[in-house]
C-alpha cells in the first residue's frame, strides 16, 4: 500500500528530518507510528499526503505518487492533522454537504453512527465547541469518508478519556482488508491494544516496524524479582522490576507499549538490528555472557 | 473490557470465550461475533482478535464456517476446560512456592474446598 | 474510475463548494456596490458616468486575496490542498470564480440596481453602460476594455496568491513596485515614450502611437496577464504546505 524507498528530507538546507528512510506499510492494518517529538511523524504524515514533498528517493501510495496530487489519490486520502483547519464558522452537517460529495465512498449511515457514538450536536457551529468536541466532529467526517488511507495525526490529543476509548471502538470496527490506517501519537497508553504492527521513528532510521506477534516472538514484558544484565530496560516496581527482555524461553507476554517504546530508545542499534535487519536475539545467550565472565576474572588473575 | 497486563491479550480473550463456554452463555454450534465486531467491543485491533480465534480453533473449540463466520464446535466444553485446565496449571508451581515462604501447608487449604 | 486531470463534474462541484465557502465575502462586496450607489449624488451618478469602474477594479484585485488568503498555509490550508480535486481543477476554479463569476457579476448587479434607479427616476442617465465595458475604440479592441483592464490587473493577485505561501498580499505589493520601477528603467534606458498598463499609465507622456510603444502595450496588457494566470496554473503544483 505505502512504498518509501530512500526518502531523504529536509527543512532549508540544514535541518535533515530523513535521510534515505525505507519503510513500507501494508493494507489490512492499523499501524501506530511512534517517535520522540521533533523526530518527523507529522512531517511522514504530509509526505505521504502529497503535503510535502521528498528532496530526493520516492513515495508510492496505492500506486500513486502523493507529490502528483491527483484527485482520485486524495479522494482515496484522509488525513487528519493535529491542529485542526479553524476556524470552522459552520456545523457539522453543512461541512458535511460542503464536502462529502469529494469522497466517492463517503457514508451518511456511518456518520450518523459514529455522531451518536461520540454524542455530537451536529448542528453546532464546529468553531463553538470546545477542542475536544471540534477534534470528534471532525474525526467523525474522517471515518465515514471511508478512505482506504487514513492518516491520524495525535487523534487522541484533547479528547476526554470516555471518547478516546469510544475512538478506539470506532477505530477498531472501521478496519478492514482493503484499508490502512496509520496514527501517529506520543499518548502510547490511549492506543494500547489498538495499534499492531507498531513503527518507532528515529531520527532518520526507523528502529521498528512489526506486528505485536513478531515483538512478543523476540521479546518478553513482564516483571522479574531480580535485575539481569540482559534486561533490555527495567524500571523498579513492587516486589521487583518490570522488564523488557530477549524472549528466550518463547513464552507468550503482553506488549507494554511504553516499556517497548523506552526499551527502543534506550537500545537503539539493537532495535534496529534485531527487527529491521532481522538478526537473531540468541546471539546474547547465557553461554556467551558466561565465558565472558569468566575470561573477565581469568584476566584479573 | 479490562485487560491484565501479565498475559498476551489474545490469550486473554481465547480464555474470556472458554469461560463463556463452561458456563453455557456459548453453547455448540452457536456463532460468536465476528472477528470486527468482537474488536470493537473490546476495543482491540481484529488482528488480536483473530490470533485469538486461531487459537480457540487449534484447540478445537470454535471452527468457521464460509459466509457464516466462527461457530463452537460439539466438543468444545471439554476442549475449553482441558485448555483452561493446562493454563491453571502453569500458574501453580508459583502459588505453591509462596505457600512453602509463608509456612502454609496444604492441609490449610482443605477449609476452602 | 479513470485518472482523469480535468472532470466537469468535479469542476463544477468545486466551484459550488468555493461560492459556499466565500458566500459572505460576496455578500460583503455586493454590499460594497449597493452602499456605492446610494452614497452617489444623484444626477451624477458613478454609475453612469463608469468613474465607479476603479472601485470594481479594487474590489477584483483585493477579491483572491481575501478568499484565498490560506492557500497553502500549513495549519489553514490542508483542507482545500487535500480535497479530492486535481490541481488544474482547483486553480481553474479559482480562475473562474475571481476572474468571472464575481466580475461579471459585479457588473450585471450595478446593471440591475441601475435599471432600477432608471426606473425609479425616470431619467436614463443613470443607466450603467454594461456592454460598454466590453468595448474600445482604442487599438486594441476588447483588451483595452475596461473589464478587460480589470482582469488583467486582477491576474497579478491571482499570480501573487499563487506564487506567495505566505503575507501575499504585502509581498504581492512589493513586487508590483519593484516591476514598475523596473519598467520604468528599461522604458527610458530605451526612450519609449509611452508605457501603458490597461487603463492605468505607468508614467505620462504624450500618447504616440508608434511600434514599439504598440509592442509593449501589447506585451503588458495581454501577454502579462496570461502569463501571470499561465504562471499561477502551473506554480500550484509546486507548493508544499
Amino acid at each position: 500500500m505505502i512504498e518509501i524507498k530512500d526518502l531523504s528530507f529536509r527543512y532549508g538546507k540544514h535541518y535533515t528530518v530523513f535521510e534515505q528512510l525505507n519503510l513500507n506499510l501494508k493494507a489490512g492494518y492499523i499501524y501506530g507510528l511512534l517517535g520522540e517529538n521533533g523526530v518527523g511523524k507529522t512531517t511522514l504524515l504530509r509526505l505521504l499526503a502529497g503535503l510535502r514533498f521528498p528532496d530526493e528517493g520516492n513515495i508510492h501510495v496505492m500506486g500513486y505518487e502523493p507529490r502528483r496530487r491527483q484527485a482520485e489519490f486524495l479522494a482515496d486520502v484522509y488525513y487528519l492533522p493535529e491542529v485542526l483547519d479553524h476556524p470552522i464558522n459552520i456545523s457539522l452537517n453543512e461541512y458535511v454537504k460542503l464536502y462529502s460529495p469529494f469522497y466517492p465512498r463517503f457514508s451518511h449511515e456511518q456518520l450518523a453512527h459514529y455522531i451518536s457514538a461520540f454524542g455530537i450536536n451536529p448542528n453546532q457551529k464546529i468553531a463553538k465547541s470546545s477542542h475536544g468536541q471540534q477534534k470528534k466532529a471532525m474525526m467523525c467526517f474522517a471515518l465515514a469518508c471511508n478512505t482506504r488511507l487514513l492518516l491520524l495525526d495525535e487523534p487522541t490529543n484533547g479528547m476526554d478519556i470516555p471518547s478516546k476509548g469510544i475512538f478506539r471502538r470506532l477505530i477498531a470496527s472501521i478496519a478492514d482488508d482493503d484499508k490502512c490506517i496509520l496514527i501517529s501519537t506520543h499518548q502510547v497508553r490511549d492506543l494500547e491494544n489498538l495499534i499492531d504492527p507498531i513503527i518507532i521513528l528515529e531520527k532518520n532510521r526507523i528502529l521498528l516496524n512489526n506486528s505485536v506477534e513478531e515483538i512478543t516472538r523476540k521479546l518478553w514484558f513482564g516483571r522479574t524479582p531480580q535485575k539481569s544484565d540482559k534486561d533490555l530496560y527495567r524500571e523498579e516496581c513492587v516486589g521487583g522490576y518490570n522488564i523488557v527482555g530477549y524472549n528466550d524461553k518463547q513464552e507468550e507476554s503482553k506488549v507494554d507499549i511504553e516499556m517497548l517504546f523506552n526499551a527502543a530508545i534506550e537500545n537503539k542499534g539493537l532495535f534496529k538490528r534485531l527487527f529491521i535487519d532481522g538478526q537473531n536475539p540468541e546471539s546474547r545467550s547465557d553461554f556467551a555472557s558466561e565465558m565472558q565472565k569468566r575470561l573477565n576474572a581469568e584476566s584479573q588473575k | 473490557m479490562e485487560f491484565k497486563s501479565d498475559k498476551a491479550i489474545f490469550e486473554q480473550i481465547a480464555e474470556y470465550v472458554c469461560e463463556k463456554i463452561l458456563q453455557d452463555d456459548y453453547k455448540p454450534e452457536d456463532r460468536i461475533p465476528s472477528v470486527r465486531e468482537f474488536g470493537a467491543t473490546l476495543m482491540v485491533n481484529p488482528n488480536t482478535v483473530m490470533r485469538a480465534y486461531e487459537h480457540l480453533e487449534r484447540n478445537g473449540i470454535i471452527y468457521s464456517k464460509r459466509g457464516i463466520g466462527f461457530l463452537i464446535t460439539p466438543e468444545s466444553k471439554q476442549k475449553a476446560a482441558q485448555l483452561m485446565r493446562e493454563d491453571f496449571l502453569k500458574s501453580v508451581p508459583a502459588f505453591v512456592s509462596r505457600m512453602k515462604l509463608l509456612g502454609i501447608d496444604f492441609k490449610d487449604l482443605e477449609q476452602y474446598s | 474510475m479513470n485518472k482523469c486531470e480535468f472532470s466537469i463534474q468535479r469542476f463544477g462541484l468545486l466551484l459550488k463548494t468555493e461560492l459556499r465557502r466565500n458566500q459572505k465575502g460576496i455578500l460583503i462586496f455586493i454590499g460594497m456596490i449597493l452602499a456605492l450607489y446610494a452614497i452617489s449624488p444623484l444626477g451624477n451618478c458613478l454609475f453612469s458616468t463608469g468613474s465607479f469602474m476603479p472601485y470594481i477594479g479594487t474590489i477584483a484585485f483585493t477579491l483572491p486575496f481575501v478568499f484565498y488568503k490560506n492557500l497553502f498555509n500549513s495549519l489553514r490550508g490542508v483542507t482545500l490542498g487535500m480535497l479530492p480535486a486535481s490541481q488544474s481543477e482547483k486553480f481553474l476554479v479559482m480562475f473562474v470564480l475571481c476572474t468571472l463569476v464575481v466580475p461579471l457579476g459585479m457588473l450585471v448587479f450595478a446593471w440591475i440596481v441601475s435599471l432600477i434607479g432608471v426606473g425609479l427616476t425616470g431619467s436614463v442617465d443613470m443607466m450603467f453602460d454594461f456592454l460598454g465595458q466590453f468595448k474600445s475604440t482604442m487599438h486594441l479592441g476588447f483588451f483595452d476594455s475596461t473589464f478587460w483592464s480589470i482582469i488583467a490587473i486582477q491576474s497579478i493577485s491571482i499570480w501573487g496568491v499563487c506564487f506567495f505561501k505566505s503575507k501575499k498580499a504585502g509581498k504581492t505589493l512589493l513586487s508590483i513596485i519593484g516591476f514598475m520601477v523596473f519598467i520604468s528603467i528599461v522604458g527610458s534606458l530605451y526612450g519609449i515614450s509611452h508605457v501603458r498598463f490597461g487603463r492605468f499609465p505607468l508614467y505620462m507622456e504624450d500618447y504616440n502611437i508608434n511600434r514599439i510603444a504598440y509592442i509593449t502595450d501589447v506585451l503588458l496588457s495581454v501577454v502579462l496577464p496570461v502569463a501571470l494566470w499561465v504562471w499561477g496554473f502551473f506554480k500550484i503544483r509546486r507548493q508544499q504546505y
